[in-house]
């Protein structure tokens, strides 16, 4: 039996540096290549010594696929390919491949220049890495080497997020990335076809959880916005880079459009800026609106959210401002929560959720005076409210993708380990389907039906389908073809028996069977033949029976009577090796007409 | 051109005489066009090529250009069929072959041909042919061509089945789905057993290999039940499981079936899979609708949204399942946003809006208990109105809405989900739940928090949006005193915003103040400032703020009599005023002390069209010397004229009326003083007013043409009688007045004569005097030269007798524009910068118009210069008066809003630019003086023009 082997070296019943091995058909590819942000030690990237000891990682692995731009999905690739070392292709869509370095940069310079982290990859060390990136295009059917095959779906998610299919040989596996079934104001959803894959690997982390229609949350967020630049407050939205700062972004924008508002909201740079215009380039990857209208306005070309700069906090009248970091723990965020925080008429939306002991976390939790290190008090009288957008698929979206794409195992991997639980009964309460959620380090088999695949020549085909064709239609009825097996140094072929003969130069011999039955009957030997004629057909109602010359023809078999008059006749039933049912059927049921 | 024009003028008139018993003969004058030779056989003569042409692609070059231009006479048909086949025969190219053949359908669709004919003969074409293609198109002609003959030839059509059936045995998918389609579109209309055989050939190709095949199979299902055969309901099983094939054609295909199987047979009982339940088959079939509302693909998803509409018949169970989405938080079941609403409201305490935590989740889910896919209804239409396609999404909410019209507990559920949809990222959809909304309004009582939201989206910036809620508040309910009053201070705050909006937020509060008198009450001293012991301020009665308070009152006041006497005196004052001024947005209120301002307006009353006939006929009675009829006449008019403002259910007919009388003054003022007779000799002065009487009388008689709906059959000829009258006068007084050519006017003269002719013998009317007259004498003309025809005309003319008038008819609408902005009051005059564009805002409502098409917009500089600009067809829309529906009205009733965009050169001063609304006639009399074709259409205004005062200043050099 052939199977397939995956080991999570990231994200096995875990969130954080994805990193998946899968094997199958000897070729091995790497999925993902992620570092985990909880930890400062070796342990925040994948533990490559698993592939092995020593040396560089080119002649294990056949190829590194990665789905999106998000850290913990392609953190680690400049530390394994420049510093493990592995020069073999990578392949990441367009928009990733252009993001992703920017990302990559920006964590650098905080481990190494804030955090002091020796030990960490370069700027030129990223450079590098990028240049063996081949990016791919949606839907491209793309062959890595002879036999491996991919090819990327839309996955939601985040600009360019892909889910890929993985072919080799006559095994196939979907891995999903993170992915998003719901579409949101600036990316679509998730689409896949019916690709029936042996294995369907998905992320799982909204595994328990099923959510409510985005439109109220939405119009709750414009709401108090509104509510607020209307009593002239000011609204800070503390966000991170990328992917939800572009969502809330177009929602504000075309709100702003359609009330017609005029108080400025504003957009603190950096980072950010660079990757709008990212988002402006691969408009294909977005939603069917901005897709649709950006030969009149490219939507990401904003035309209420402008620049920020530092000396507008102390500005008078509404606006509204994004600024990074999205926890309040540091930064501009941080600058302008406490100028704006003891004003009750201003208002701090937090978009998203805040780890223990930040600032966001703290005013989440209804404080009223926030302390920061230099003693200094802040009172809070600016209300706060809490909105959260999520990108990844539900419980729901997640039993969707399956549905859509039918696959015949199921692998959950991102995700936690009790919530994969339940989703895992579930997959295989509701769809029968074997379903694996391997630990990292962990490594599953799957195994796979064995396909082989044969070629057929097109006249055997067309002629059996004439043959089917031309009897009347009944859906249940089995279709046969006969043909000879040729199988030449690498290749199987199903062939007409004459040609596989004219082919092989070899004579064709019929090997017909015959019999003789001896029938009691006066009257000369015709009338016999008339008779069993009438017999047979009456017997064998589903047979065309011919009768021509004093022979009965079923197929090819013969049935013939001979003998005088009076005289004991002599019936000889003869058929060749492919008829031998019907030829033994019919000389058994002459013999038992005999008696 | 002018050799056409030449040939025509010169062309024989003959006299055709019908001897139709018992009705009189009607004398017809027929222009015999003569055919231009040799272009009518070209179709034949190229046909005639094939058997010359040496390749197979000659010939199919031959057969393109036969099809680019096809042209056939109908006794050329069966010459034409013989030469095709007959090569047809010879071809060894199939796509030749394939050629011929569509073309013989083309030579089939031609009036005249022998349609059995040429089927017999494709037919006969097809029996040795082998090529799949030939047979696929040969099948595709025979289908085509069997729709031409009508369904009683059953034997036909039986033929044709039966053939079908036999070419059924062939490989090629399309060769089965042509014969699938003719088995479909032709078999003959049976019952019973014949019926079921039927069928059951048919659901043998259900699982046929090819997808077209199975699509085509369960289309050719879905066309026998339209052609009323009866669907065995057994098959439902064997559809249900091809809604999972792999195929969206297919998926389509059989989700329209499934759909119309549920709806076709809702009650029959079907076994739920796995389990003994039976339940309707509508509702299975509901839930398998819903389900495809997951598809992978966006056909199938945005069909399926479509269908659920229609499926009116499903249980509320069922139903209310399509709104309902479990949710829940790492395993602990969450409440929806809609819930905690609900259960704010219920509770009696408002969200706190601090906590980030307040949809925290509840209690713990028992992991059993939850079904993920679960199947049938459950979230269909919170997926589809979720659905990345904007397509899904807005057959959704139509979809929603249908269902909800009939279900009012559905329709109370469904109001969230609608009104979500107001934050709909697309317009369209956004004000498609609005008009849902509107729509199912009877239903739903709106609760506070629910209007609040609905208010939000008040301040759209878009117009269409912002009508569209205004509609709707005005037919929803509102519960409490607090919810209206919030209503009316965002709509009034609104208007602030977006004065343009006045009209339909006066529309607005008139609806709400007249559905909620009782909630009125107890707000009108704060909307009305009435202090309990001190004398307020007069408000401003034209401030618009004001009237829609005063209009939200005074509406409210006609069904609480308490209203009134709350009212202080200057309210009262303010009510004479706005009920003259605007008399449709407020009730008549019936005032204890109105001994004063009583006003008794005068309703539609019978007495007017009793009137208007006495009028008409004491004109008719009087056969006076011309001047008394020319006073009467006068007076006429002018009664009619006064009467068109009173009663508006008679102004159209009075209208009509008075310019037909004003048409006649005309005329009988031009024939009476005779200087139409020899023109050549007036003084300057005398020949300038004949030709403006002239003018003026082609005018009328455009005016009396186009701007009418309604007219009934005798009026319109009577309108076209007259102006052939006014052609005729027209014709003598080029021919003797001007040294011009009379060629074209003759010519058009002759036309309209032909086509007088023929109005009247569709119509069955006799012509009148005149037209008679002209009739008898044209027929026997020899050559209609403009001199001859001139010389005839005159006797004709100076003794007809004026016509009668018509009889009202109340039917009749004059079309009629109101220009709403620009007012044409402002003082302030719009500055730009010469020679750059500005844009001014307009909006004019239209009433009857007869053909939206020739609406447009004249713009005139003080210079005299004109623009006419033709208005977007997105800026014309249809406009309902109040509770109108679309059939009740007559003509066209518009409403343009659009910006006219204005630009000249520096003045020094303000000046006035006139925009008017006009009709532009191309065929108009007046323009056909000369030959000239592309000369500007002629406009007749439809209103006064309104001005707008304009200053464009030099640019500023600032470097």
């Amino acid at each position: 039996m052939p199977d397939i082997k995956i080991t999570p070296l990231g994200a096995g019943q875990d969130v954080g540096r994805s990193c998946i091995l899968l094997s199958m058909g000897g070729k091995n590819i790497m999925l993902d290549c992620g570092m985990h942000m909880g930890f400062n030690d070796e342990r925040r990237f994948p533990d490559f010594s698993y592939i092995t000891q020593e040396g560089p990682l080119t002649s294990y692995i056949d190829c590194v696929i990665i789905s999106h731009f998000h850290l913990d999905h392609c953190g680690a690739l400049p530390y394994m390919s420049e510093m493990v070392g592995y020069s073999g292709p990578i392949y990441m869509t367009h928009p990733t491949k252009a993001i992703a370095p920017i990302l990559l940069e920006d964590m650098r310079k905080v481990s190494v220049e804030k955090k002091g982290d020796m030990n960490f990859f370069t700027s030129q060390m990223i450079k590098d890495c990028m240049k063996k990136v081949i990016a791919v295009t949606l839907h491209q059917s793309l062959m890595v080497d002879s036999e491996i095959e991919i090819k990327a779906y839309y996955a939601g998610h985040v600009l360019g997020a892909a889910m890929f299919w993985i072919r080799v040989g006559s095994q196939s596996v979907v891995y999903t990335g993170d992915y998003n079934m719901t579409p949101d104001r600036h990316l679509g959803a998730a689409w896949i076809d019916k690709c029936r894959p042996d294995l369907l690997i998905s992320e799982s982390t909204y595994a328990t959880t099923i959510r409510d229609s985005k439109r109220c949350r939405e119009r709750d967020f414009l709401k108090k916005v509104h509510e607020c630049i209307d009593r002239g407050g000011k609204v800070l939205i503390p966000v991170f880079a990328l992917g939800r700062a572009q969502e809330l972004c177009i929602l504000l924008e075309t709100y702003w459009e359609r009330m017609n508002l005029k108080a400025p909201v504003y957009f603190a740079l950096g980072l950010t800026e660079k990757a709008n215009n990212y988002y402006k380039m691969f408009i294909t990857w977005t939603n069917q609106k901005i897709r649709k209208t950006f030969v009149q306005r490219n939507m990401f070309d904003f035309k209420h959210i402008k620049p920020f700069d530092r000396q507008y906090i102390d500005n008078p009248g509404p606006m509204v401002v994004f600024a990074t970091p999205g926890m309040l723990h540091a930064g501009l965020s941080l600058q302008i929560f406490k100028k704006w925080a003891p004003n009750e008429n201003n208002m701090v939306i937090m978009p998203g959720f805040c780890v223990q002991g930040t600032v966001g976390h703290k005013i989440l939790n209804g404080a009223k005076r926030v302390e920061f290190e230099n003693k200094q008090i802040v009172e809070v009288k600016m209300s706060v409210e809490y909105m959260s957008f999520s990108a990844h698929a539900d419980a729901k979206g997640i039993m969707q993708l399956i549905q859509h794409c039918e696959p015949k195992n199921v692998m959950l991997v991102h995700g936690e380990a009790e919530k994969m639980e339940f989703l895992k009964q579930k997959i295989q309460q509701e769809f029968n389907l074997n379903c694996y959620n391997p630990a990292n380090g962990e490594t599953c088999v799957i195994n796979t039906p064995v396909k082989i695949p044969i070629d057929v020549s097109l006249p055997l085909l067309k002629s059996e389908a004439k043959k089917f064709n031309a009897l009347p239609p009944d859906p249940k009825r089995r279709r046969t073809l006969h043909g000879v097996l040729v199988m030449r140094e690498n290749s199987v072929c199903l062939m007409d028996v004459e040609e596989a003969c004219r082919e092989a130069g070899i004579n064709r011999h019929i090997i017909r069977f015959s019999s003789t039955v001896h029938i009691n009957d006066t009257g000369p030997a015709l009338s016999t033949a008339h008779k069993l004629h009438v017999f047979i057909k009456e017997n064998l109602p589903q047979w065309p029976v011919t009768f021509a010359e004093g022979e009965i023809s079923i197929e090819s078999v013969l049935v013939k009577v001979e003998g005088d008059e009076n005289e004991q006749k002599n019936v000889y039933v003869s058929w060749t090796n492919q008829d031998e049912d019907l030829g033994s059927y019919i000389l058994n049921m002459l013999n038992q007409m005999g008696q | 051109m002018t050799a056409v024009l030449k040939k025509r003028a010169l062309a024989e008139y003959t006299q055709t005489i019908q001897e139709t018993f018992p009705s009189q003969p009607i004398k017809k004058l027929r222009l015999v066009k003569k055919t231009p030779a040799g272009t009518g056989n070209s179709s034949l003569a190229l046909i005639s090529c094939l058997e010359s042409s040496k390749s197979s692609s000659e010939a199919l070059r031959t057969l393109l250009r036969v099809s680019d231009t096809f042209e056939l006479e109908p006794n050329d048909i069966p010459e034409a069929v013989k030469k095709l086949s007959d090569h047809f025969k010879n071809e060894p190219e199939s796509a030749v072959r394939v050629k011929i053949l569509s073309l013989l359908s083309d030579v089939g669709h031609l009036l005249g041909a022998d349609v059995v004919a040429i089927i017999d003969e494709t037919i006969l074409l097809l029996k040795n042919d082998h090529s799949h293609k030939v047979i696929a198109q040969g099948m595709n002609t025979v289908l085509k061509l069997g729709k031409l003959v009508p369904d009683s030839a059953a034997a036909l059509h039986q033929k044709l089945v039966d053939i079908a059936k036999g070419y059924l045995k062939d490989v090629s998918h399309a060769v089965k789905c042509k014969c699938l389609e003719i088995i479909g579109v032709h078999a003959p209309v049976c019952t019973g057993a014949e019926a079921e055989k039927l069928m059951v050939l048919v659901s043998l190709y259900f699982n046929n290999e090819d997808a077209r095949v199975r699509s085509q199979a369960f289309s050719t299902i879905i066309t026998l039940h339209e052609r009323s055969f009866k669907i065995n309901p057994d098959i439902y099983v064997d559809v249900c499981e091809a809604l999972k094939d792999d195929y969206e054609i297919v998926r389509q295909v059989v989700l329209k079936l499934v759909c119309l199987l549920g709806n076709t047979y809702p009650e029959n009982e079907v076994l739920l899979p796995g389990s003994e339940h039976e339940i309707r088959l509508i509702d299975d079939a509901f839930g398998k609708v819903c389900n495809a509302m997951s598809d992978l693909s966006i056909h199938v998803r945005t069909l399926a949204a479509k269908l659920l509409g229609t499926m009116k018949l499903v249980s509320a169970k069922f139903l209310n399942q399509t709104l309902d989405k479990k949710l829940m938080s790492n395993m602990r079941r969450k409440r929806t946003a809609h819930e905690l609403a609900w259960e704010n409201v219920t509770s009696g305490e408002w969200a706190s809006g601090k906590k980030w935590a307040d949809d925290a989740p509840r209690e713990v889910l028992d992991a059993d208990s939850i079904n993920l896919m679960s199947s049938g209804a459950c979230g269909a239409f919170v997926h589809g109105l979720e659905d990345e396609f904007l397509e899904v999404r807005s057959a959704a909410v139509e979809s929603l809405c249908e269902l909800s019209i009939r279900n009012p507990q559905f329709a109370n559920t469904s109001l969230d989900f609608l009104v979500d949809m107001f934050n709909d990222e697309i317009e369209d959809v956004r004000l498609k739940a609005i008009d849902s909304l509107r729509r199912i309004s009877e239903h739903i009582i709106l609760r506070d928090d629910q209007l609040e939201t609905i208010l939000g989206a008040l301040e759209d910036f878009s117009q269409d949006v912002r009508e569209g809620l205004h509609r709707m508040l005005a037919s929803c309910k509102m519960s409490t005193t607090a919810g209206l009053k919030m209503c009316v201070e965002k709509l009034l705050d609104n208007l602030k915003k977006y004065p343009h909006d006045k009209r339909s937020t006066y529309r607005c509060l008139q609806r709400i103040g007249a559905q909620h008198p009782e909630l009125v009450l107890p707000l009108v001293p704060q909307l009305l400032n009435i202090h309990p012991f001190f004398d307020t301020a007069e408000p401003d009665v034209e401030n618009p703020q004001y009237i829609c308070v005063l209009i939200l009152v005074l509406n409210a006041a006609k069904w609480s009599p308490t209203i009134i006497p709350l009212l202080e005196p200057h309210t009262l004052r303010h009510y004479a005023y706005i009920s003259d001024t605007m008399p449709t947005l407020v009730p008549v209120l019936s005032l204890p002390d109105s001994s004063c301002n009583a006003i008794s307006r005068p309703q539609t009353v019978p007495e007017s069209l009793e009137f208007l006939n006495n009028v008409i006929s004491n004109l008719d009675m009087t056969e006076n010397t011309l001047r008394v009829q020319t006073t009467l006449l006068q007076t006429a008019k002018e009664h009619l004229n006064r009467l068109s403002e009173i009663d508006s259910s008679v102004a159209g007919t009075a209208q009509f009326t008075s310019l037909y009388i004003g048409a006649q003054l005309i005329m009988s003022q031009i024939l009476e003083k005779g200087y139409w007779l020899n023109p050549a000799t007036l003084a300057t002065q005398q020949a300038n007013n004949l030709q403006t009487n002239i003018k003026n009388l082609l005018e009328y008689c455009l005016k009396l043409q186009f701007f009418f709906v309604g007219l009934s059959p005798v009026e319109e000829c009577t309108v076209k009688m007259f102006r052939l009258r006014a052609l005729a006068l027209n014709l003598v007084y080029i021919v003797k007045g001007s040294n011009a050519s009379a060629l074209a006017p003759c010519h058009h003269f002759l036309t309209v004569v032909e086509d007088m002719q023929r109005d009247l013998s569709l119509a069955g009317l006799e012509p009148d005097g005149f037209t008679a007259a002209v009739f008898r004498e044209l027929s026997v003309l020899e050559e209609p030269k403009p001199g001859t025809v001139s010389r005839i005309l005159i006797p004709i003319l100076s003794e007809a007798k004026l016509v009668r008038i018509p009889r009202p008819n109340t039917q009749i609408r004059m079309s009629s524009a109101e220009i709403v902005e620009p007012t044409g009051q402002t003082d302030t005059s719009l500055k730009f910068t010469a020679g750059l564009v500005m844009a001014v805002r307009f909006e004019a409502e239209l009433r009857h118009l007869n053909d939206p098409s020739r609406v447009r917009l004249k713009v005139k500089y003080p210079d005299q210069k004109t623009q006419v600009i033709l208005p977007r067809p997105a800026h014309l829309k249809p406009w309902y008066l109040d509770g109108s529906d679309e059939d009740s009205q007559t003509g066209h009733n518009l409403r343009l809003l659009t910006s006219v965009l204005v630009s000249h050169q520096v003045w020094s001063e303000a000046c006035n630019v006139e925009i008017n609304v006009a009709l532009a006639i191309p065929e108009a009399d007046i323009g056909k003086r000369k030959a000239s074709i592309g000369a500007t259409p002629t406009l007749i205004d439809l209103c006064k023009p309104v001005k707008v005062s304009v200053a464009p200043k030099p640019i500023k050099r600032t470097l």
